[in-house]
């Protein structure tokens, strides 16, 4: 059966990603990658997270494996790891998984994976805009917002790429011209988003991790973290809010 | 697969019908058109705002907050903008309506709304526990606004909220499902009234008709509509009536219905609530001391020094969830049993009481905390009078006679049980507002605005206020349980969901221009909450305008 060793800031990065907008999921152990993906109850959010097989420090899936997670326990547990630490999976029968980490071992039910909201396809989108930032400048901007709004402009044009908040009496912009950003394609692109979700989404990411943003005109947006020092891929899709007419 | 919105469009289109037959024989109509029996269950249970049997344990858990907090989600306007409009028409369901009609959130995927789809996210909202799933609940709620037209949400809301505004009470839905399957109405009502679940009976009705639903049989934990009692016209008239009388005392505590059988034990309350859980030493008494395979009707009286503590303190162990083991010793409670409607694999209804109660003797052997009603059987006026007048000097209620040779009717307030009770008048009223007190008080609502229902048209109609005859206690505990079903606040006032009965007294009913109904109380006071009542079994204004008959009257003598 399944048996891995990896390192404890991933499976930190993959629970935080998932508890983000659902408390169980579906994970398939694949022959190149781990993959999961899940959708909110609301329909407004999807996650996708894929870890590369060479993320981990032994990666034995064993032929392809789905299992049924109830991802909250397991990120409660994984705060107690330390980041550095390595933990160990193992699947010994299809109703429990256990989780080794020092001198502590963890054993939780599995879920019947067909229990489970099936995942929806990954919608095709076409999004003109590419951003590239340092994840811990677009967390700051919306931590900022936050205070002051509950919803957010993600602006890009010719000049550069902004975040806007705007409050009963206050305003927020973060702007960021071309040279602050890692890679930018200049595309003109607007959409509103809910600073609910994305205040979810931050919390994968820490300054330094890079961020690439996909963004169309009042059209879902892709958020495309990478997490772990490279070795977690996270992705948010995001539906808009429609903006005021005015 | 039936749609919501054509669901919707049907309430609308009842919401315009004022006329009982009318709204029966459209619903007849409705509901014969639908094939699939999971959709006719649902619509039926739907039409009465319900998600679940009144018995049954789930419950969706979607409160006011929850719902505002997913139309600002959906819509982006706050909470006040919403309460505002919920001011101007008194109802959430119009005012979900009316701000959905700009959303602003969007969604990555938008599934048609169907009644089997709203059955299987209410399903999936009532299993969830734990600290995330307020929030898990939130967000189905704005994938389901986001989905809904303007019109599904406004009857979405008044689902959640239990309250559907179509003047569809049971009465009507017996008869449009008595019309819908060509079958006798009573045989549909007595369906009804052992199982509870109009979805069933309708289920039932469709595919094996009149004989299917006679079919139908008490079934262990599944509550039976308890047998009501008349007031009584005075003893003579009794005897008159029945010959030999059954004397019992009427104990001040609360009605429940006990079922024990299957290795597990149920314990219902008047109004079909599940509240086995508040009564532990109870349930374990009876499974000491009962026979097994049986139902029982009788009344749980709290009792300290050999006398009735007041009924309030009974409705507080049924709310109680938490702390149970802790209200065990604080109020000891004891069971009168009475009745027994079901035994060994049978019905038992239909026998003569006097057979019932050989039965039930019977079955249960007395014990500390269990009892059988002492039970008299006599045409002697004197010797009642004697057992009415001991039952008042216990500290209880008054006597119950009843006809010892006829059976046990669910649900019914006939002439076979008669109540003898020391007549002081008061009125079950259904609390509609309330507001915040004054100096020491200000952070508790001390002051609730009451209602009594206006037959003809089915709305509730204001009769005035009460502010004294509660206890600090009893404020706290009320401001708490009120402020879950705040509709809106306006300064110090608000308006609550109608969803509680208080029983009030008075000194005299008035004439008053600045009531709609055109009464008022005079010196209202507070005696309880009854808990027991659903709200339609209020007070209705013709009862007030015939008291208030009755007392103009007495002061012409």
């Amino acid at each position: 059966m399944i048996n891995t060793i990896v390192a404890g800031e991933v499976l930190k990065s993959i629970t935080r990603a998932m508890v983000a907008l659902v408390s169980e999921a579906r994970f398939h152990f694949m022959a190149d990658k781990l993959h999961s993906r899940a959708v909110d109850p609301a329909n407004v959010a999807m996650v996708i997270v894929n870890v590369p097989k060479e993320s981990f420090e032994v990666y034995n899936p064993n032929g392809e494996k789905t299992i049924g997670v109830d991802v909250n326990r397991i990120f409660e547990i994984s705060k107690s790891i330390r980041g550095d630490e390595p933990v160990e999976f193992k699947l010994e029968d299809d109703t429990s998984l256990n989780v080794k980490f020092g001198s502590v071992e963890y054993s939780v039910a599995l879920i019947d994976p067909s229990a489970i909201r099936k995942e929806p396809k990954i919608p095709n989108l076409e999004l003109p805009a590419k951003i590239v930032i340092d994840a811990g400048e677009f967390k700051k901007a919306i931590v900022a917002s936050d205070k002051i709004s509950d919803r957010v402009l993600f602006k890009s044009s010719e000049n550069g790429f902004s975040i806007e908040a705007e409050g009963d009496v206050d305003r927020i912009t973060s702007f960021m011209s071309e040279a602050d950003l890692i890679e930018f394609n200049k595309a003109d692109a607007r959409s509103m988003f809910s600073i609910e979700y994305l205040k979810e989404f931050i919390k994968v990411a820490s300054p330094g991790d890079t961020l690439t943003i996909y963004l169309g005109n009042n059209y879902p947006v892709r958020l495309v973290f990478e997490v772990a020092g490279g070795k977690v891929g996270v992705e948010y899709i995001l539906a808009p809010r429609i903006e005021e007419s005015e | 697969m039936l749609k919501f919105r054509k669901f919707s469009e049907f309430c609308l289109l009842l919401e315009k019908i004022s006329s009982t037959l009318e709204l029966a024989a459209k619903i007849s109509e409705f509901i014969i058109s639908i094939e699939d029996d999971e959709d006719l269950y649902n619509s039926v249970t739907f039409l009465m705002g319900r998600v679940y049997p009144p018995w049954d344990e789930r419950e969706v858990g979607v409160g006011i907050g929850l719902i505002y907090e997913a139309l600002r989600i959906a819509t982006g306007k706050s909470r006040a903008e919403t309460e505002d409009i919920v001011r101007d028409t008194g109802d959430i369901g119009l005012a979900a309506e009316r701000v959905l009609k700009d959303k602003k959130q969007t969604s990555l995927f938008v599934e048609e709304l169907t009644i089997d789809r709203l059955r299987r996210v209410f399903d999936s909202m009532s299993s969830l526990t734990g600290e995330r799933s307020q929030k898990k609940k939130i967000r189905s709620l704005i994938d389901l606004y986001i989905s809904a037209s303007p019109l599904e949400s406004r009857y979405l809301t008044r689902l959640l909220l239990g309250e559907m505004r179509l003047g569809v009470g049971e009465g009507i839905i017996r008869d449009s499902i008595a019309r819908a399957w060509n079958i006798n109405s009573g045989v549909v009502e007595r369906a009804y009234m052992i199982t509870n679940d109009f979805g069933r009976v309708a289920v039932v009705a469709k595919n094996e008709g009149e004989e299917g639903l006679k079919k139908l049989k008490i079934r262990l934990h599944i509550p039976v509509r308890m047998m009501l009692a008349q007031l009584s016209e005075g003893i003579d008239r009794a005897i008159q009536e029945m010959g030999k009388v059954a004397v019992e005392w009427k104990f001040d505590g609360s009605r429940v219905q006990v079922h024990w059988g299957d290795g597990k034990l149920t314990i219902f309350s008047r109004r079909l609530e599940n509240v086995t859980k508040a009564l532990p030493e109870i349930a374990e008494d009876v499974r000491k001391n009962v026979r097994e395979d049986v139902i029982l009707d009788g009344e749980v009286v709290a009792m300290k020094d050999g006398r009735p503590m007041p009924f309030q303190h009974i409705l507080r162990r049924f709310r109680r969830k938490h702390e149970v083991s802790k209200m065990v010793e604080k109020i000891p409670i004891i069971v009168q049993f009475f009745d027994i409607l079901y035994e060994d694999g049978r019905e038992t209804i239909d026998l003569p009481l006097e057979e019932r109660r050989r039965i039930l003797e019977s079955a249960v052997k007395p014990s500390e905390r269990i009892r059988i009603a002492k039970h008299v059987i006599t045409s002697n006026p004197d010797e009642i009078n004697k057992i009415y007048n001991e039952a008042l000097k216990a500290g209880h209620e008054g006597a119950m006679l009843k006809n010892p040779v006829s059976a046990y009717t669910p649900g019914k307030r006939g002439k076979n049980w008669l109540k003898l009770k020391a007549g002081v008048e008061t009125l079950d009223l259904v609390v509609v507002g309330g507001e915040w007190g004054e100096g020491k008080r200000s952070h508790l609502i001390s002051s609730y605005e009451l209602a009594c229902f206006d037959q003809e048209t089915g709305n509730l109609v204001k009769v005035g206020k009460v502010a004294t005859g509660f206890t600090d206690e009893q404020l706290e505990e009320f401001t708490e349980m009120f402020k879950q079903i705040v509709e809106f606040e306006e300064g110090k006032k608000m308006t609550f969901m109608p969803k509680n009965v208080f029983e009030v007294g008075y000194q005299e009913i008035q004439k008053s221009p600045k009531y709609e109904g055109g009464y008022a109380l005079r010196f209202p006071r507070f005696v309880r909450l009854r808990d027991d009542k659903d709200v339609d079994e209020a007070d209705t204004l013709e009862r007030i305008a015939s008291l208030y008959e009755a007392q103009s009257k007495d002061s012409r003598i």
